[in-house]
């Protein structure tokens, strides 16, 4: 694909995860029983040379430890201690929410959440006798553009107005929207009892800074599969602090929930306390090596750079300075087309761009028949009902013929479907 | 005033257990007054004494007399608007009319409810009202009859002990009739403190605990007590919120934490789900009356507790099952969130 921008659901994987993936499946045809307890603790220093050898593309994994530590930087956090892993995000919203709500009656949360793990959140708040407060912002912010003040004015009011205790939100939504996380729980904290705050960072995890996000929340659950590009969906969860730290693990390990069964969480937890079940189900493991291998070949790619030893954080920063550069080049190109950016205030924009069919002939569209055609034309991205568009903008600069090339897309698929 | 009351007994002997009704043969006030039974004897609550110390507001004959006057005129108000009504024959005017007298009634109705309080009952009327109540009723007449069985002795020795354990019966009775239960001595009062938290009404336990002894809540009783709150908060019953109010020698002013025994007894309880904050008892000087052991569950009741010298052993429990205590506690609680500091911020400050 000339122009990948659908990170919606799943970002382009990273060349290392690819070949982390390859290598790891010719490792399975050719001695599955190296990929042992040994071999998922200390990586390959519990090989022998020859293996190691046999198996180059696989040197990276210094085991799960090592794993949590690039993760600790890559989220800025100093402790790898606070990292969990799942093979599924929801199993960690469960415990988060679960967690949260052990010490919160009202939780304020927004429209701009993600429907899958409101739900969650609100059948644990249903299992505790709590409640949640929904505030809607996505109005305010996309017809009114809201500044990121306004947006902590109207959550700071809803908060005071419901006598909350609790905030889940998103640092990112998946419309783009970067709610200001850390000046929102500062005003919060200034005057009332802010308990918990549980953050969606699915959309937030390597595309912006996360390490203030990181200061002001209690647990941010994210995935390695979209603006990470480690192509495997892995599930982290990461706790901001060593007393939330203890108390999700403390739920996680309560173990009498099903819900809370997951596999990989339960192998990376006795690994942590060296206490393996051997009789434990069947992990898949690969997500740990494509992250793994993906978080190492950023860390390498910047040491690389003139820049030196950058952090995480560093790293994202630069990326999205690119990504912004992008989105309003976009926006520029977009002026004389069939659609129109929906303008965000700068002070909570992301490297994500929304666009509107003008055209009402263009709204009526199934979502994958727009999606299908823009990838007639070279562009790969997010379609919505209404004709709403979605352009999660790479980090890579585009030049001025790239752009040439997006605007003759557009073009293009605007004849093409409005003549339709 | 006294009235002495001649009473019309059924002639006929009465099955065991049956409630048996007699009228008062007074002239204006037709009043009903059930019997005690005592195996195959009859009683009455009047012919215990032969008096009848009536309603206070019964006590002045002017009163008694407008008392007596009053439906008299209520029927002729009525009678005269219902001709005049059907008279006129109008529908808008019957509809006004009727609207109107049902609304009196209902008032009449609340207002007699809202006036209702049990203390100013007369004795007549207590049996009538506690024959509602099954449960109360049945102890009502057991109390009745061995009170009875007392008074037929004639020991004066006896009379003497009886009326003392009775003196102090009776104060127990005040107690509990002022929606207090006092356990006193006694670790007991952990079995109510279950009941209550395990109530589906209450949904969360506020609890202040003022500690002076860093051993606090840890010997076996208290123990079983957090273990039964954990237990509480991983079955998602309620939550729970504590305030540990601490002594200047277990907290000084220039250490970050507690004392660490304490410390650990408040960072487990912080790991299983319970909201804790802090605050010395020093910080309190202008406040004294917020140094109180108490707990306040959902909108249910309260509890008070005083330990004994120790600050292990409980002296005293108080279970106040009031709303104007559940509010006064609540005020408390709301100061107390003003001074205390949340753990979870301490922790957040000085790192351990």
């Amino acid at each position: 694909m000339r122009f990948y921008m659908d990170t919606a659901r799943l970002g382009q994987a990273c060349p290392a995860a690819m070949q982390v993936q390859c290598e790891f499946a010719r490792l399975a045809a050719y001695d599955p029983s190296l990929c042992s307890i040994g071999f998922l603790r200390d990586g390959v220093t519990a090989w022998d040379e020859e293996s190691r050898e046999q198996f180059t593309a696989l040197n990276s994994w210094l085991g799960i430890e090592q794993l949590k530590r690039h993760l600790a930087t890559a989220f800025g956090v100093a402790d790898a201690e606070r990292i969990f892993l799942a093979n599924q995000t929801s199993r960690l919203v469960r415990i988060a929410a679960r967690t949260m709500f052990r010490q919160c009656r009202r939780v304020l949360t927004t429209d701009l959440n993600w429907p899958a793990w409101q739900s969650i959140v609100s059948d644990e708040a249903t299992r505790h006798g709590g409640r949640i407060v929904q505030v809607d912002i996505a109005n305010d912010v996309l017809k009114d553009c809201a500044t990121a003040a306004d947006v902590v004015d109207s959550m700071a009011t809803a908060f005071e107005r419901n006598s909350c205790d609790g905030l889940f939100i998103p640092a990112v939504s998946s419309l783009g929207i970067r709610l200001p996380v850390s000046s929102l729980v500062q005003r919060l904290k200034q005057r009332h009892e802010l308990r918990f705050v549980m953050v969606d960072g699915a959309q937030a995890f390597c595309h912006v800074p996360l390490a203030e996000v990181m200061e002001s929340c209690d647990v941010l659950i994210a995935g390695c599969h979209k603006w990470l590009g480690a192509q495997m969906p892995m599930g982290i969860a990461v706790a901001g602090n060593a007393l939330t730290a203890e108390q999700f693990r403390f739920v996680a390990e309560s173990g009498a929930v099903d819900a809370f069964s997951d596999p990989l969480m339960h192998l990376t937890e006795q690994l942590r306390s060296n206490r393996v079940n051997r009789y434990l189900e069947t992990v898949n493991v690969v997500p740990m090596l494509t992250a793994n291998a993906t978080l190492a070949a950023q860390a390498s790619a910047s040491t690389a750079t003139a820049s030196g030893a950058a952090t995480g954080g560093d790293r994202v920063n630069d990326a999205l300075e690119i990504r912004r550069r992008n989105a309003h080049q976009l926006i520029v190109i977009m002026d004389d087309t069939l659609w129109k950016p929906i303008h965000v205030d700068d002070s909570i924009g992301s490297a994500i761009v929304l666009a509107q069919s003008i055209n009402p002939s263009l709204t009526m569209h199934e979502p994958e028949s727009l999606q299908f055609v823009f990838r007639q034309h070279g562009i790969s991205l997010s379609a919505y009902s209404g004709g709403l568009l979605r352009f999660s903008l790479p980090a890579k600069i585009l030049q001025p013929h790239d752009m040439k090339l997006i605007s003759h897309a557009f073009r293009s698929v605007g004849q093409q479907l409005h003549v339709d | 005033m006294t009235l002495t009351l001649r009473l019309s007994y059924p002639s006929a002997r009465l099955p065991p257990g049956s409630a048996c009704f007699c009228f008062t043969e007074l002239d204006n006030i037709a009043r009903i007054c059930p019997l005690a039974q005592h195996g195959d004897q009859m009683y009455s609550p009047l012919a215990v004494s032969g008096k009848l110390s009536y309603r206070q507001g019964m006590e002045n004959p002017q009163q008694m007399s407008r008392f007596e006057r009053k439906p008299a005129i209520a029927t002729v108000v009525g009678i005269t608007g219902t001709v005049l009504v059907a008279v006129v024959g109008n529908t808008a005017v019957t509809t006004v009319w009727l609207g109107t007298l049902l609304c009196v009634v209902i008032g009449l109705l609340l207002r007699r409810r809202s006036l209702f309080d049990g203390s100013s009952m007369g004795l007549l009327e207590t049996p009538f009202y506690l024959s509602h109540d099954a449960e109360i009723f049945e102890r009502y007449q057991q109390m009745s009859q061995q009170l009875l069985r007392i008074s037929q002795r004639s020991s004066k020795v006896y009379r003497e002990l009886a009326l003392q354990v009775l003196d102090d019966m009776t104060r127990r009775c005040v107690e509990m009739g002022q929606g207090r239960i006092v356990f006193s001595e006694t670790e007991t009062w952990r079995i109510a403190y279950e009941r209550i938290l395990r109530d589906p009404t209450v949904f969360t336990y506020r609890s202040v605990a003022v500690v002076h002894n860093p051993k606090y809540w840890q010997d076996a009783a208290g123990t079983g007590s957090m273990q039964f709150n954990f237990q509480l908060i991983d079955d998602q019953v309620i939550t729970i919120e504590r305030i540990v109010v601490i002594a200047d020698h277990l907290w000084p002013k220039d250490q970050e934490f507690p004392d660490d025994e304490l410390r650990q007894w408040i960072h487990e309880q912080s790991v299983h789900g319970i909201w804790m904050k802090l605050v010395r008892i020093s910080d309190l000087k202008n406040e004294p009356e917020l140094v109180r052991d108490l707990g306040i569950y959902g909108q249910l009741a309260v509890g008070t507790q005083q330990l004994a010298d120790d600050n292990l052993r409980t002296q005293r429990f108080i279970l106040t099952f009031d709303l104007n205590e559940i509010r006064n506690a609540e005020r408390i609680w709301e100061k107390l969130g003003v001074y205390s500091t949340a753990y979870k911020d301490l922790l957040d400050q000085f790192r351990l």
